[in-house]
């Protein structure tokens, strides 16, 4: 549910990035923070969250055009894996305009990401939303540890793990290094103003 | 021009994170007044160009105030458009604010002012333990007090199945209520300041049997309620208040049994007339209030394991969403089922709201509080059975 604010011409929408704790969300979005400062229209803002931590910024998306004459301003968010952060993940979700799950490729992390995204589905169902009509983009993560000869799961095992019903995009990462990390972001950018445009053509 | 009041509502609907948002996305200057009646004086945060810039609570100031306020869940809100001239002691960006306003709720770190907390209830032999309420109740009005009592840790205030029409306010300290089956006694809720102890039924009749037992978790304080002042009152309500006063105690003493039972057995408590169309459906959005004048209801909750059964309604009950409480029940969160020769009246929902508008302080805490009771305790018993 996108904000418009009318004095400004603005659109401002919500991108969350979930993921099961460790998975590399913060790593995406400080990697973002870096690299693309220039979009970067705030602070980062960083809560130290028990065995994870929670990221926000606001992000300005290029080259995508404007949507009903307005500038669309995204504000970038990873939400606190654990059970106990009920109100901020609350926050975080309600309303929010798309989603980067971001999976751990690790293979002793196999289920660790299927529960997550079961989580995910839950949670989105108590704001009265459903994954299957969220714009949604998985990120498996971490592809590059192959080398250092920790096992991973393979792309096919993790496609049909977790994204066998979903049949959304999937990018490969490894957000330590940036790789695929922009490429996430662009995608769900373009899907999530695609969904906006549609509801927004079907409200006028 | 001042008190430009542009956007007022309810807590419950819009929290505080929320709201900064929405005034910080607007870009406002001016006051947001927050009113809880769980606390004494208004919380005011001061928003420049839509960055909270200051807040007080009393004489307090500053960002932890800010924080405090997290904890305020229930509560009324206006924000004004007006010239702020305070000297800005928070420098934070709101983002971070609501972030870490938020995150300290979450760990516990602010304290939550509301009529229900939540802790860990004490395992039973079967493995249910779950959560335990703790049920606070607003600021106590000392008028109607008319002595206090001290009780020691672990001494019983009221034994189940005894007589008995005292009726008593927390002050301080904590109670335990519990249901007794044979030798058990089965945990139901923690009771705290402002709370009450004794049934509203015995406004109605001489004799009343206690329906649980209440002991001193702590060190308590109790303050003797002045009955023959509130029976009076009572006494001056219409017919169809008291009615909703007696049919709102039936149902807390039903959902409270339910509660315990369902803490010793697992499986669903039956006695639903199967095959039948709810007269009111689960999530329905009728607001119709109605009293029955003959037949039954059942208020029933759709489980994965089968119909559960919160309570069984007759004459005098009523049956509908009650505007000016929350007990959790029908429609939003359970459907109603009739008996064949059911028959109901529509009640006049303004003339009771009105009513309880009128109502003493102390009546409507009592009223209050027994709608929290009734939705703790239900959401208690919806929990047990959810696994």
């Amino acid at each position: 549910m996108a904000v418009f604010n009318i004095n400004k011409r603005e659109i401002e929408c919500k991108i969350v990035y979930y993921g099961p704790g460790r998975g590399g969300k913060t790593t995406n979005l400080e990697y973002i923070f870096k690299a693309y400062k220039k979009q970067v229209k705030s602070e980062m803002v960083s809560i130290d969250t028990e065995g994870d931590r929670t990221l926000f910024f606001d992000f300005l998306p290029m080259d995508l055009g404007k949507i009903k004459g307005c500038d669309v301003r995204v504000q970038l968010f990873t939400v606190p894996g654990q059970v106990q952060y009920s109100s901020t993940r609350k926050l975080v979700l309600k309303g929010v305009d798309g989603v980067v799950f971001v999976a751990d490729s690790m293979e002793v992390r196999r289920e660790k990401n299927m529960l997550s995204l079961k989580d995910l589905q839950q949670n989105l169902k108590e704001y009265n939303m459903s994954i299957f009509k969220t714009p949604l983009i998985l990120q498996y993560n971490k592809r590059d540890l192959a080398d250092d000869g920790i096992p991973l799961m393979s792309v096919e095992q993790m496609e049909k793990d977790l994204n066998r019903q979903l049949k959304v995009p999937s990018f490969e990462a490894s957000a330590v290094n940036g790789k695929g990390v922009g490429q996430t972001l662009q995608a769900c950018l373009r899907l999530t103003l695609q969904h906006l445009q549609k509801q927004l053509q079907w409200a006028s | 021009m001042k008190d430009q009041v542009v956007l007022t509502g309810n807590l419950r609907f819009l929290n505080l994170g929320e709201l900064i948002q929405l005034i910080g996305s607007s870009g406002s200057t001016g006051v947001l007044q927050l009113l809880s009646k769980y606390v004494e004086s208004p919380g005011v945060v001061y928003f420049q160009e839509g960055n909270p810039v200051d807040a007080s609570n009393g004489a307090e100031r500053g960002l932890k105030v800010l924080y405090s306020f997290f904890g305020w869940k229930e509560g009324e809100f206006a924000f004004s458009q007006e010239p702020v001239n305070v000297k800005p002691s928070i420098k934070k960006s709101r983002m971070q604010i609501i972030l870490d306003g938020l995150r300290l709720l979450d760990d516990g770190e602010i304290e939550v002012k509301g009529a229900v907390g939540f802790e860990p209830a004490p395992d039973t032999p079967n493995g249910k333990g779950g959560r335990l309420p703790v049920i606070k109740g607003p600021l106590i009005d000392y008028m109607d007090v008319v002595a206090e009592e001290d009780f020691s840790e672990g001494q019983t205030i009221v034994s189940q199945g005894r007589h008995g029409t005292w009726m008593w306010v927390v002050l301080e300290g904590t109670v335990n209520i519990c249901k007794e089956a044979g030798e058990e006694q089965i945990p139901i809720l923690k009771v705290g300041p402002g709370s009450f102890i004794g049934s509203m039924a015995a406004f109605s009749q001489q004799d009343e049997v206690r329906s649980a037992t209440a002991i001193a978790a702590d060190r308590v304080q109790l303050g003797v309620l002045d009955r023959p002042r509130l029976t009076h009152e009572y006494a001056s309500l219409t017919s169809d208040f008291r009615n909703l006063i007696l049919s709102m105690d039936r149902r807390l003493k039903q959902v409270t049994r339910q509660a315990a039972m369902g803490r010793v057995s697992s499986q669903p408590l039956k006695g639903v007339p199967t095959g039948k169309a709810p007269i009111l459906p689960e999530g329905g959005n009728s607001a119709r209030l109605l009293s029955i004048s003959a037949g039954n209801a059942f208020v029933v909750k759709s489980m994965k394991k089968g119909d559960l059964l919160v309570c069984k309604l007759e004459k005098s009950d009523f049956v509908g969403p009650v505007p000016f409480l929350n007990i959790g029940h029908e429609p939003e969160s359970a459907a109603v089922f009739g008996t064949d020769n059911l028959q109901m009246k529509e009640l006049n929902t303004e003339a009771l709201a009105d009513e309880y508008a009128r109502l003493s302080g102390t009546l409507r805490n009592m009223v209050d509080n027994c709608a929290t009771f009734i939705s703790a305790t239900t959401s208690i018993l919806y929990d047990l059975y959810k696994k």
